[in-house]
């Protein structure tokens, strides 16, 4: 199910909380609240496609007991090892089957090609990504990771689990809660009006930035991006567009699932703090998808012996960081050379001080030179193959020529509505007080303010035919 | 937080998304159509078991009805055989029926009502089967229905045998009986193998069928839950009361004409898909076919099925001529934009020329069309404004370009007897298709009563006329197709349709055709389907190509790559 459709909105969500505060306020334990929750999350997740639940469950049921054996009285450090390799073997297991298994056998079937082995040597059954995995599979794996390093508690029952993997509200598309951080709040938290109030506010700002901003800017960038030969002038507008696209749509997507945990009495962690503002790529990484750079710094970067085994090591252990972070995004080349551009640059800035080659420049020109930067990565990270991605880079360097048609698209993508809806991203991506903010301090004003973007965000998705979040398909 | 706050935002945001719903029930429950949101619960614990239980029925039902069949043929043949060799004459009259027996004619009357009885239980176990409920229908691949379908046909022809045999011309009483017989036989014999199939469980007729659907066709199904969500949307009141008014506010302060439509200068308006195609990669680049998230894939190529097409034609001994017809932003770019143009903007010069050199003829209506808008004059060009389609002007060029086209054919000269046509002007008020497109609701407003301001189309109406010896026409009537003597068949989208069968009738490019060739000419239209559909209608009515020769197959160019169904290959058999 898609927070920004009909089903959620009037059916689903009216629903789910009428039943969770008849369940809270009947004093009902919290452990019966959570088993609610966890069903509903299934009703939720089997929305896309019922039978994927059943993964959900295999990934539950394992870690679950995993963890139960790590932190058993008396384990031996074998029985531990062994459990938390069983629990990552049946992860990666399911995330590399699901998501990697095509293009690995597709490369195969290629090298063998080019090793004359024929054309296609292996027969490439075609899979279907469950939605979502990426996420759950990351957030399991912290669970067990964490029992198994002693960081978390173990969870003492399968409700309790099942609620943090199924918790649905960050479920397909992140942020990516950790066990740790969430443990306590499984076990007592508080519901509040003040709590609920802040919940809606932040979910009314997310479905504005997705149904309002995002879904807009969205039109302009597969405009551009699906053209023959666009001009030089359209092509950077595309790519702007998209960069919009992405903040927004995936922005919005964490402020709706923050506040709707927090509606629930949940607190989840902030995914983005002004990516737009960073001034050099290091501090890009610290505001963008926050939640997976993160998990990637502690589970893997900082496993690998992050930067305390000299510069050298600290390269390579960014570098594969960064690859396992585009990796991560979808088993295609632009990924990958989309992590490998940030690896090289967030090197490039660690062997001048975790700065960028412009330090020297004023914060202005900074953000302009990294949003540019920026920008040409999320070029490859759009384009659907890398050709497309080079051909696309030339024409925003002024390397190509446009098609006859370009004129054509340009009156498309700079109509007044396309005009205004950029004018109204740029205006909120720069503006300097960030959503997580600003519902902290709510006035009347504010509020009536909120009212009136539900209101626009609820007209404006009636009339914009289906789009799905961007990051559901990672 | 002040206390104000949680009243101000909740309220509205909580009354909205709890009002809603409620509200939405209460008109359905009105309406008495019922909760439409309780379908889903409906849809998958008693639909199952009510739709297993009908078919059940009906299939009991049939058979009973074809037990009945079964028993009465032999008497009613022993009837009709004692009727046709005891023949009433004057001096032999007929044979009265002796008391307790049943007539002849009663006999029949009662077989034939118990025939059409059953084909209408097969039709209804049919439909049972494949109506699984609001949202879905069954799988083609449906096996139940495969066989149900197959018992339908059984039912039909032993309906249509049935009443064939009342008049017996050209066979024998005895094969007649013999022949309905073993229908009837069959007919029991596929009935009793779905019956078989059905009760299997035993006592519990019907619940692997019930199992099969709860599983194949409910919640547990994408496309299921896809259809619902999206009615559910649809039907919704809120949706439909708000959509029109946000569609009016962006149109009024944006100027937005929503995905269908695009804006030009001076009042024109173009239909989106058709700048579309020409701003996209061509059909043959392999971005087209790749499968890019957000955008239509091009799965089947137009330029095979094409050749296909001509193949099948082929082996019927018919030619065809291919006639692209250019969009009107191809024609008219710098009414959407004030840019130069100075390289030709269609990528369907690209598909004339891989056409071509599959042997596949094609008119170029693309230079004459951009010759002759060198001579426009205003309200006097070749397309019009506010409608995707041509004027006058474009179909009398595009009528006599692809009369030249036609000359040139060999058997040209020994066509069948010619026909006289004359035109007559007349002047239609035309309301054009894109802004009805935008579903912009028509609010007394300056902008959008310009938006649909009809325009005032020249036409020339064609008719057919017939003289007498001293050159008087005593006959005079507007241009139809004539499928009975014609020997070119057109085969077209809406562009054929355009004053052809719509107003003023008669005077669409196919008319104009038929007066340069002073031929009769027959035509199958489909709108927006020149691609596939129109074919498939082609071959349900294959017949029609009896006497042709040629089969002039026109569409509008960004059918390449928007044409409704795609390029699917279409079966037509080697026979007429």
């Amino acid at each position: 199910m898609v927070f920004s459709s009909h089903i959620f909105l009037f059916y689903f969500f009216p629903l789910f909380i009428l039943g969770y505060y008849a369940l809270v306020w009947s004093r009902f334990s919290l452990s019966w609240v959570n088993l609610f929750v966890t069903l509903s999350s299934y009703v939720f997740y089997g929305w896309f496609e019922p039978w994927f639940v059943v993964l959900m469950w295999v990934s539950t049921i394992v870690d679950y007991y995993c963890g139960k054996a790590i932190s058993a009285q008396g384990a031996s450090k074998f029985q531990r090892n062994t459990a938390l390799v069983i629990s990552m073997a049946v992860n990666l297991g399911l995330l590399g089957f699901f998501k990697y298994y095509m293009f690995v056998m597709e490369g195969i079937n290629r090298i063998a090609e080019f090793a004359g082995a024929g054309s296609h040597l292996f027969y490439v059954m075609s899979v279907t990504l469950p939605i979502g995995i990426s996420f759950y599979t990351f957030q399991t794996m912290s669970y067990t990771i964490d029992v198994w390093r002693g960081d978390a508690p173990p969870v003492k029952d399968m409700r309790t689990f099942s609620c943090f993997v199924a918790l649905f509200p960050q479920l397909i598309a992140g942020p990516i809660i950790r066990y740790n951080t969430i443990a306590e709040q499984l076990k007592k938290r508080s519901h509040t009006i003040q709590q609920f109030t802040s919940g809606a506010a932040l979910f009314i700002l997310g479905l504005g930035k997705k149904i309002i901003l995002a879904n807009a800017a969205g039109e302009i960038a597969d405009a551009v991006f699906g053209a023959d030969a666009p001009g030089m002038a359209v092509a950077w507008w595309g790519a702007l567009a998209y960069s919009f696209q992405i903040y927004f749509d995936f922005c919005g997507y964490s402020d709706m699932a923050v506040g709707l945990g927090r509606m629930m009495g949940f607190e989840f962690i902030k995914n983005f703090n002004a990516p737009y503002h960073a001034q050099g790529i290091s501090d890009f990484w610290n505001r963008w998808h926050i939640s997976l750079s993160t998990w990637i710094r502690d589970y893997l970067y900082i496993g690998l012996g992050g930067n305390r085994k000299g510069p050298r090591r600290t390269y390579i252990n960014l570098a594969l960081a960064m690859l396992l972070c585009g990796f991560w995004h979808g088993a295609q080349w632009t990924f990958i050379v989309w992590g490998v551009f940030h690896a090289s640059l967030l090197i490039l800035e660690r062997t001048m001080g975790r700065e960028p080659v412009y330090r020297h420049l004023s914060p202005i020109p900074k953000i302009l030179l990294t949003n540019v930067i920026v920008l040409f990565s999320w070029v490859v990270f759009r384009a659907p193959t890398l050709d497309q991605a080079v051909s696309y880079w030339g024409t925003m360097v002024g390397f190509s020529t446009p098609s006859a048609a370009d004129p054509l698209l340009l009156a498309q993508v700079f109509s007044p509505r396309h005009l205004f809806d950029m004018l109204l991203c740029a205006l909120l991506v720069w503006q300097p007080v960030q959503a997580f903010n600003w519902v902290k301090r709510l006035t009347p004003l504010r509020a009536l303010c909120l009212t009136l973007i539900f209101a626009y965000s609820l007209t404006t998705m009636f009339v914009q035919s289906f789009n799905p979040f961007l990051y559901f398909q990672f | 937080m002040k206390k104000t706050v949680p009243i101000i935002l909740l309220i509205p945001f909580l009354g909205i998304i709890f009002g809603v719903p409620f509200w939405q029930s209460i008109k359905e429950l009105r309406t008495g159509e019922g909760i439409r949101f309780l379908d889903l619960g409906v849809d998958t614990f008693l639909t199952p078991m009510r739709r297993a239980d009908r078919i059940h029925t009906l299939l009991q039902k049939m058979e009973a009805k074809a037990s009945a069949i079964e028993r009465l043929e032999p008497a009613a043949a022993k009837r009709r055989a004692l009727n046709s060799t005891e023949t009433p004459t004057a001096d032999k009259p007929a044979v009265d029926t002796p008391a307790g027996e049943v007539s002849a004619s009663l006999l029949q009357d009662s077989l034939a009502r118990l025939r059409e009885e059953l084909l209408f239980l097969a039709e209804d176990a049919l439909r049972a089967c494949k109506t699984i409920n609001r949202y879905v229908q069954a799988d083609s691949g449906n096996k139940l229905c495969t066989r149900l379908d197959t018992l339908r046909e059984q039912a039909a022809r032993l309906d249509e045998g049935g009443n064939i045999a009342i008049h017996p011309q050209d066979e024998g009483e005895n094969d007649v009986a013999i022949r309905q017989d073993r229908r009837v036989k069959s007919f029991k014999a596929q009935l009793e193998m779905v019956l078989n199939r059905q009760s299997e469980t035993g006592p519990a007729t019907g619940t692997l069928l019930a199992l099969e659907h709860f599983f194949r066709y409910t919640v547990f199904n994408h496309n299921y839950l896809r259809a619902y969500e999206g009615e559910l949307e649809e039907s919704s009141f809120v949706v439909q009361l708000t959509r029109p008014w946000m569609q009016f506010v962006r149109f009024q302060v944006l100027g937005d004409l929503g995905d269908k439509a695009q804006a030009g200068k001076g009042g024109w308006y173009f239909y989106k898909p058709g700048v579309d195609y020409l701003i996209r990669p061509y059909m043959g680049d392999p971005r087209s076919v790749e499968v890019d998230p957000n955008d239509k894939p091009l799965t089947e190529d137009p330029i095979r099925a094409i050749e296909t097409f001509k193949r099948q034609l082929e082996n019927l001994g018919i030619e065809l001529l291919v006639v692209i017809v250019p969009g009107k932003p191809t024609i008219y770019p710098e009414r959407i934009t004030k840019s130069e143009f100075p390289r030709p903007l269609s990528h369907s010069h690209k598909a004339m020329e891989e056409l071509r050199q599959k042997g596949i003829q094609v008119v170029d209506l693309f230079a004459p069309l951009l010759r002759a808008k060198q001579e426009d004059s205003p309200g006097k060009e070749l397309y019009m404004a506010k409608d995707t389609h041509w004027r006058l002007r474009g179909v009398q060029v595009t009528a006599r370009v692809v009369a030249e086209r036609i000359r040139q054919y060999s058997w040209f000269g020994e066509l069948g007897d010619s026909v006289e046509y004359m035109e007559e002007s007349v002047t239609v008020d035309r309301m054009g298709d894109v802004p009805v497109m935008t579903r912009i609701p028509e609010y007394p407003t300056r902008k959008i009563e310009r938006l649909y301001a009809s325009e005032k189309v020249l036409a020339h109406k064609v008719f057919s006329v017939q003289r007498d010896s001293t050159g008087e026409i005593v006959r005079k009537a507007p241009y139809r197709d004539r499928f009975r003597d014609a020997e070119i068949l057109i085969l077209g989208d809406s562009f054929s349709r355009v004053f052809q069968t719509d107003a003023p009738r008669s005077a669409g490019w196919i008319s104009h055709l038929a007066r340069e060739l002073g031929l009769p000419l027959a035509s199958i239209v489909s709108e927006g389907g020149a691609s596939t559909l129109v074919r498939q209608k082609l071959a349900r009515n294959q017949r029609v190509l009896k006497n042709i020769k040629l089969v002039v197959w026109e569409f509008v160019e960004r059918d390449f790559r928007y044409g409704a169904e795609g390029w699917k290959d279409v079966e037509l058999s080697g026979e007429i």
